[in-house]
């Protein structure tokens, strides 16, 4: 960090050396006293002389925040003046806001640093900086600028809990909290019977006992947990005319997070598998610290990757398998994928993350008159919609993503559709 | 002549986007600059003092946009060439008990002006100002002015010793202390060894 003098030093230097001549040359008192605030201002820079090179940091380098939160950033310097002000400048880039909005402080340096408050509008991952700290003296003679390293922050998306129950039709696991349609240990009763060799004592019902004449016991259901696989579609990241307006992308990623918080929560083994490059995969797991890394990986998704045409597929699937597929459905390779991932047994469920403005009448005036974009996305629209129809028609519930509540009702009828009668088998 | 636009251009938006304490400290450079001008005007009258007003106005706008530019030294050579010519045969304190009271507020003012462009330069336009940073500029302003006040009180004295008593000697005095200042800062400027 290099000290240089200022424009103002040098004003001083130069008035008051060429007024010393002419006070000289004319031998005029009142020369001098024109000269006066010049020279003290001299004295003045003179005293506060290149005391040392001042040492910046800034705190701190790296950071993860929830979505909707704000952290400051917090710029010290050591210098060798009693007093120094102190310029610390931030660059404004789009998605993040700035308190205050410049980005900029003057301050007059202390320990508590300077504070600016960095806000980003959405989950992601940012890079704020590189910042400018200048540093001067107190009578404006003195100044030195260094760089301050850029400084990384990570959004988690915000990740509610979906409303509805599981959904879930045959749980594949072992034991979890979702009922089966197996008999064994667990608590909600299926059937009262006569007594067998190996059943529980404790399962006795003594009033159907006591009223039949012989022994019977509570029949229960098992309770078991069951793989989740939620599919990101992310070859596209569709933007609506509003910036800020979520994206496809946005919604992905929300719908992601809230769907594996919530299935997380009931104790069952939670996958990613990104169709696109812009999120990646993610094994299988279960609690809390799957939860937690799939948050951090949504956090990284990258959103400045160009568009990409080649679709990795699912690779193996699990008869019986809840699959959340989080697609805006405006390519025919996804909608494919749709329907094989139910053809190979699994319970699939659509989630559309097509933002809600684009193809539609209202949006064509936010294109240029002389061209027919607005028309085309209009049909394009139009032939996702059949599409996703023809998907309903085959029985794939497709559902639009708009909060937590929207998958409410497809996972109250897919629990309705699992206690329903069923026709027996073989007659 | 697309440059000359672009750099009014750019004039105009860094007064757009100024935050309210830097507007406050380039009305400090207005008001002491204009306030300068107007004083040279009336006290130090010279043939051309209608021309050397117009162009101390425009470079105290210059000033106000830039402060780090040359502007402001430029306005200070102004009001220094009006000095030098109207002040010369302006009546020296001897003769006239105003002359020096304005000699005296006119150096006040062009020192308010000198250190008011100095800290408008010392961040750019668009930056907030805090209380602290504030707190310390007009304290710093108020004891530069104090102090030059007092330096200035103490030449008026020199000045009104007999010229029997002090002589020649008291410009002489301060032509070598202005050439050790100047000396010592000029050696300042050279960058130190790493």
């Amino acid at each position: 960090m290099h000290v240089s003098h200022t424009p103002a030093l040098l004003r001083s230097v130069v008035i008051a050396a060429v007024l010393g001549v002419v006070s000289i040359m004319t031998q005029r008192g009142d020369v001098v006293l024109l000269m006066v605030p010049f020279v003290v201002h001299l004295a003045w820079g003179w005293r506060g002389r290149r005391r040392g090179e001042p040492v910046v940091w800034a705190r701190p380098m790296s950071v993860v925040i929830p979505e909707g939160e704000s952290m400051s950033l917090v710029t010290r310097v050591t210098h060798g003046w009693g007093r120094a002000l102190v310029t610390a400048q931030w660059p404004v880039r789009p998605g993040i806001g700035l308190e205050p909005e410049s980005g900029t402080v003057l301050d007059s340096a202390s320990g508590q640093g300077l504070e600016v408050a960095v806000q980003p509008e959405r989950w992601g991952r940012y890079d704020v900086g590189p910042g400018t700290v200048r540093v001067g003296d107190p009578s404006g003679s003195w100044r030195a600028s260094t760089k301050v390293p850029e400084v990384t922050i990570t959004v988690r998306p915000a990740s509610s809990t979906l409303e509805g129950g599981s959904g879930v039709l045959n749980p594949i696991g072992i034991v979890g909290m979702h009922r089966s349609r197996h008999r064994g240990d667990g608590s909600d009763l299926a059937d009262v019977r006569e007594f067998r060799p190996g059943d529980r004592l404790r399962r006795i019902n003594w009033r159907v006992t006591s009223r039949m004449g012989s022994v019977h016991v509570n029949s229960t259901l098992t309770e078991r947990d069951t793989d989740v696989l939620i599919v990101a579609d992310t070859l596209l990241d569709l933007v609506p005319a509003s910036p800020d307006a979520p994206t496809s992308l946005d919604a992905t990623v929300r719908a992601i997070a809230a769907i594996s918080r919530h299935y997380v929560g009931f104790g069952d083994r939670v996958a990613i598998h990104d169709l696109g490059r812009r999120i990646g995969h993610v094994r299988a797991g279960t609690g809390p610290r799957q939860a937690r890394m799939v948050l951090n990986v949504l956090s990284r998704a990258n959103r400045t990757v160009p568009d990409w045409d080649v679709l990795r597929p699912v690779g193996s699937i699990t008869s019986g398998m809840l699959v959340f597929f989080c697609s805006p459905l405006m390519e025919r390779e996804s909608q494919d994928e749709l329907v094989r991932l139910r053809r190979l047994g699994a319970e699939v469920i659509g989630v559309d993350t097509l933002p809600e403005g684009i193809g539609r009448f209202e949006d064509i005036g936010s294109f240029r008159s002389e061209s027919f974009l607005g028309e085309a996305w209009m049909i394009r629209r139009m032939e996702r919609d059949d599409a996703v129809a023809r998907l309903r028609s085959i029985g794939i519930p497709v559902t639009p993503w708009r909060g937590t509540s929207s998958l409410a009702s497809v996972l109250l009828s897919m629990e309705a559709a699992r206690s329903a009668p069923r026709r027996g088998s073989g007659r | 002549m697309i440059d000359v636009a672009e750099l009014v251009a750019g004039w105009i938006y860094s007064l757009q986007i100024m935050s309210w304490q830097q507007w406050v400290l380039r009305v400090s450079v207005l008001a002491s600059g204009i306030v300068a001008a107007v004083m040279c005007f009336l006290w130090f009258p010279v043939v051309v003092s209608p021309a050397l007003l117009a162009t101390a106005v425009v470079l105290v706008l210059a000033s106000v946009i830039r402060p780090d530019s040359l502007a402001p030294l430029s306005l200070v050579g102004v009001v220094a060439l009006w000095w030098l010519s109207g002040g010369a045969v302006a009546a020296g304190p001897s003769d006239d008990g105003g002359s020096p009271w304005r000699w005296l507020s006119m150096s006040a003012v062009v020192a308010v002006f000198h250190l008011s462009t100095a800290f408008a330069a010392a961040a750019p336009s668009y930056a907030r100002i805090t209380g602290r940073a504030a707190m310390l500029m007009v304290r710093s302003a108020a004891g530069y002015v104090a102090v030059g006040l007092v330096a200035g009180a103490a030449v008026l004295g020199l000045t009104a010793l007999p010229e029997q008593v002090l002589g020649f000697g008291w410009v002489a005095a301060g032509v070598v202390a202005v050439s050790a200042a100047t000396v010592a800062v000029v050696a300042a400027l050279r960058p130190l060894p790493r």
